[in-house]
């Protein structure tokens, strides 16, 4: 890979305030200009604090451990500007008395667009709604959660950022639309050569769209890689166990993070070991005494110290 | 076309809540000694034989539904009555002081929701720094000020130690001022007026806007307009305070009547001739026809007071009236 | 007890209880330390504050002294506020009771005849009421609360429709408890405790409408009253301001720390309901 690197990460946590364990820690990573990456996890596993700590969003108060670094910025991104960013809930990050054009506008505006009013129905276009002109004008309880969401990703888009984080983007929404917006997001990143970090507990959706994967497990980052790479050969039990349980099968959604026995360990449990050996089938005693090394690379690596090629 | 609908549907709903009005004013003024014909013989004099005649030809002599019925009937006439302390028909006596109350009401009112809101967004600006702990102790303690007091207070101040307000009326008596030296004449007289009557409701706006503001800021568009790069002040005045407002803007329709009723006291003491103080004089003078009249009309102020606020708030709030769920 | 901690952790409802229980105590011992009639004449007229220490508040243009009545004052601003307010809450408790549990037309002729009164202004129906049946205590007592029954009477509506249909009302139905009785040992109690926030407001607006209502020369004539007080003063405002100042004082005080002690009574419920 010889793209220019976008985010570095090295050893990166986040604590939310002093007294509390790290909704995050050890997360080392980097992404190049034009990737795709999928951040899957259970909800509670800490993969939203990660997006929101690469996008410089943390509520006040928390503090950031280990590095973030931004090479292709020359310092933290400004929000908007460098990073757009896509909230779960599509009816909530919408201001409920501002026509939606408007909202666009406005955005468009502070990034110095000189036509803002223009572009904010060219981004309406973009996202691929019906009438743009008429749908500026609505507000967003005309909107269906659909099309709400994809004006939140039009005012992600407004600051013509060079890096979307889509934070569980789709997952209020029901599945064919959830579909349609993932590959809408895909395209959009495709063809404005976007950088990508999808957050998602649903490892079917980011098989789909992600060049990279990344699956945290408990506040700790379990594996990274390659989608190829992570889909057909995993490398952390975690992933494996994931891959079996819905891969190719028609699980009913909601249940299939859950279909892995037993529960991830509360956070604020201080583990000596691995935090994944109570769920673990191939753990080993080590596994409960030492918190396990990082195997392999850095971008193609996992947090187990069961030998490359043992689970296949 | 949304406020079309909303009008109509309110005014649909006006009509027996009046018709409660209208009955409960009767029977007070059934209750009260003396009746209309006494009312008016005080003012022109006439002895028992005129009374009787009157009485009959006024419907007085007959039983108390058909009594109630021309009170109805003479009001969908415009008539209130007769006045005896002005020997004036009630009507033209209300109506020439309702002016002088809706500008001491609306000036009141404007400047009372606008500071009040706009130091709200000051004080939520940094909850719990110096600057809000002052506005919210100082807004706490001007709620608690009687407000013909703070009048008397105003007077004793800026009338007769700095000498540099009127101490009452709407305007210098005879004065032959015209035009914007008139109007400027009016603004001095309703400074102290305006200040006593509003500043209560200042700190009453002051706190709500404080609580809406915070609680806004809780809400996901607030973090989401902020992921988007947008400036704090922008995400502040143009998205928070806009949704804050909205709960406040409903309160102003009750305020309505508050207010009417606050007007009464601060009118008496600032000698301002309008609603208010006619309802404190038919009362000194035992004048009941003329109280009721003020009433029934402060009840029209207050529904229409109502109608403009829910229409503002329409204006505002695009969801209002908008889904069948808010239709009922 | 839990609920009394977190008020004593409130420093604005210490600090208002405080107050108000000082109030509360010269408002009872009043004719204790000045036995006579307030409205006596005591002294010579005008005798400013701090000078002659018999009347160390000084005297009106009657002489008569202005401590004496502001001690008085204090039982009539007290009394008729705690009157009145508890009879507005608890006409505005039965109205909303009755209107939330029969539901239909009783319902929405109730809520009509509410919103009648919410339109008329409080104040001009006090007024009105008093002037058609004159000026003594207790008819100042209702005449304030006609005004202030509303409030109350919508929240426990709103309170009555949520908890009618939970499980404990339908089962007192099941068993064939009379609507009265479910009302008054079910409903009742479960619907009063969000009125318990908005009584120290109530409480307030009634002394300060006794207050408004005396000052416009429509209190009850035998007794000192704090708007009297500052009416008396005003006719030598320009003169002696300090005979309608001190009065507006206590009776400002007095309202603050009602309101204080609001804040800390809601704050302790706050606490109790967010762990329900």
């Amino acid at each position: 890979m010889t793209a220019e690197v976008l985010v570095r990460l090295a050893g990166a946590g986040v604590r939310y305030s002093a007294g509390l364990p790290a909704a995050i820690a050890g997360v080392s990573l980097s992404l190049a200009r034009g990737e795709r990456l999928a951040v899957i996890g259970e909800s509670g596993s800490g993969k939203t604090t990660l997006a929101l700590a690469m996008a410089g969003l943390l509520p006040a108060g928390s503090t950031v451990e280990g590095r973030i670094e931004w090479p292709a910025f020359g310092g933290a991104p400004k929000p908007g500007r460098d990073v757009g960013y896509v909230f779960q809930d599509p009816s909530g990050s919408l201001d409920p008395v501002m026509r939606v054009g408007d909202q666009l506008a406005e955005v468009a505006a502070a990034h110095g667009d000189a036509d803002p009013h223009v572009n904010a129905v060219e981004l309406i276009a973009q996202v691929e709604l019906p009438d743009p002109v008429r749908t500026a004008r609505a507000y967003p309880h005309e909107l269906s959660g659909g099309q709400r969401q994809r004006i939140a990703l039009a005012l992600a888009l407004a600051g013509r950022p060079s890096m979307l984080i889509a934070d569980e983007a789709t997952s209020a929404l029901d599945p064919v639309v959830q579909k349609k917006l993932a590959e809408l997001v895909v395209r959009l990143c495709r063809t404005n050569g976007l950088t990508l970090v999808f957050v998602t507990h649903d490892i079917a959706l980011a098989a789909g769209l992600g060049t990279r994967i990344a699956v945290v497990y408990s506040a700790r980052l379990a594996e990274t890689g390659p989608a190829e790479r992570v889909l057909s050969d995993p490398a952390h039990p975690y992933t494996k166990a994931l891959l079996e349980s819905h891969l190719g099968r028609d699980v009913p959604r909601g249940a299939r993070v859950h279909a892995i026995e037993g529960q991830p360990p509360d956070p604020a449990l201080a583990l000596p070991g691995c935090r994944f050996a109570l769920r673990c089938r191939h753990a080993v005693a080590t596994c409960n005494r030492s918190e396990p090394g990082w195997a392999g690379a850095r971008d193609d690596g996992a947090a187990c110290i069961l030998p490359a090629g043992m689970l296949r | 076309m949304r406020g079309a609908r909303l009008v109509s549907r309110r005014l649909l709903g006006v009509v027996p809540v009046l018709a409660i009005v209208i009955v409960g004013t009767f029977f007070l003024l059934e209750a009260s000694s003396g009746d209309a014909v006494d009312a008016y013989l005080v003012s022109t004099g006439g002895d028992r034989g005129l009374a009787d005649q009157l009485r009959r030809d006024w419907g007085l002599d007959r039983s108390a539904w058909a009594r109630l019925a021309l009170f109805v009937s003479s009001l969908a006439r415009f008539d209130l009555g007769w006045s005896v302390a002005f020997s004036r028909p009630v009507v033209e006596v209300v109506l020439e002081r309702l002016p002088n109350t809706l500008l001491l009401m609306g000036t009141a009112i404007a400047l009372a929701f606008g500071a009040g809101s706009i130091l709200g967004i000051v004080a939520a600006n940094r909850p719990g720094s110096a600057v809000d702990r002052a506005l919210s102790l100082g807004s706490l303690a001007i709620y608690a000020i009687p407000g013909f007091w703070l009048g008397l207070v105003l007077i004793v101040v800026f009338a007769v130690q700095l000498r540099l307000l009127p101490s009452g009326g709407i305007e210098t008596i005879a004065s032959g001022k015209q035009g914007l030296e008139r109007a400027g004449d009016i603004a001095r007289h309703l400074v102290l007026p305006v200040a006593a009557l509003g500043m209560v409701y200042l700190a009453l706006y002051l706190r709500m806007m404080r609580a809406g503001m915070i609680e806004t800021w809780r809400h996901d568009f607030v973090r989401a307009a902020l992921a988007r790069g947008l400036p704090r002040r922008q995400v502040v005045w143009r998205h928070i305070a806009r949704n804050a407002l909205l709960p406040l803007v409903t309160m102003l329709g009750l305020q309505a009547a508050s207010m009417l009723g606050g007007s009464v006291v601060i009118e008496s003491v600032f000698a301002v001739p309008g609603l208010g103080r006619l309802a404190h004089e038919a009362v000194a003078q035992r004048d009941t026809p003329l109280l009721l009249g003020v009433i029934l009309v402060g009840a029209v102020v207050v529904i229409a007071a109502n109608l403009a606020v829910d229409l503002l708030y329409a204006w505002l709030d695009p969801r209002v009236g908008a889904g069948p769920e808010t239709a009922a | 007890m839990s609920a009394l901690r977190r008020f004593a952790g409130s420093p604005d409802g210490v600090v208002g209880a405080g107050l108000l229980l000082s109030f509360a105590i010269v408002a009872v011992f009043a004719p204790v330390a000045y036995p006579e009639d307030p409205l006596s004449i005591v002294g010579g007229p005008l005798v400013r504050p701090f000078v002659d220490w018999s009347t160390p508040l000084g005297t009106d243009r009657l002489g008569r002294d202005l401590l004496a009545g502001l001690l008085h004052g204090a039982r009539t601003s007290m009394l008729v506020g705690l009157f009145a307010a508890l009879v507005a809450i608890l006409l505005g408790a039965a109205v909303g009771v009755a209107a939330g549990l029969s539901g239909g037309w009783i319902d929405e002729s109730l809520m009509r005849i509410t919103e009648a009164f919410q339109t008329v202004p409080g104040f001009l129906l006090a007024l009105a009421f008093i002037s058609v049946v004159g000026p003594s205590l207790p008819m100042v007592v209702f005449a304030i609360a006609l005004g202030a029954w509303t409030g109350p009477a919508r929240v426990v509506r709103a309170e009555v429709l949520s908890i009618r249909e939970r499980d404990f009302v339908a089962a007192a139905r099941v068993i064939g408890m009379h609507p009265v009785e479910i009302a008054w040992r079910e409903v009742l109690p479960h619907a009063l405790p969000p009125v318990v926030s908005l009584a120290s407001v109530i409480v307030a607006g009634a002394i300060l409408t006794e207050a408004a209502l005396s000052f416009l020369g429509l209190g009850d004539p035998n007794r000192v009253t704090w708007g009297g007080l500052i009416a008396e003063g005003r006719t030598v405002l320009r003169s002696a301001p300090y005979l309608s100042i001190v009065p507006g004082l206590a009776l400002l005080s007095t309202v603050l720390a009602v309101h204080l002690t609001g804040e800390g009574i809601v704050a302790a419920l706050a606490g109790r309901r967010s762990f329900q």
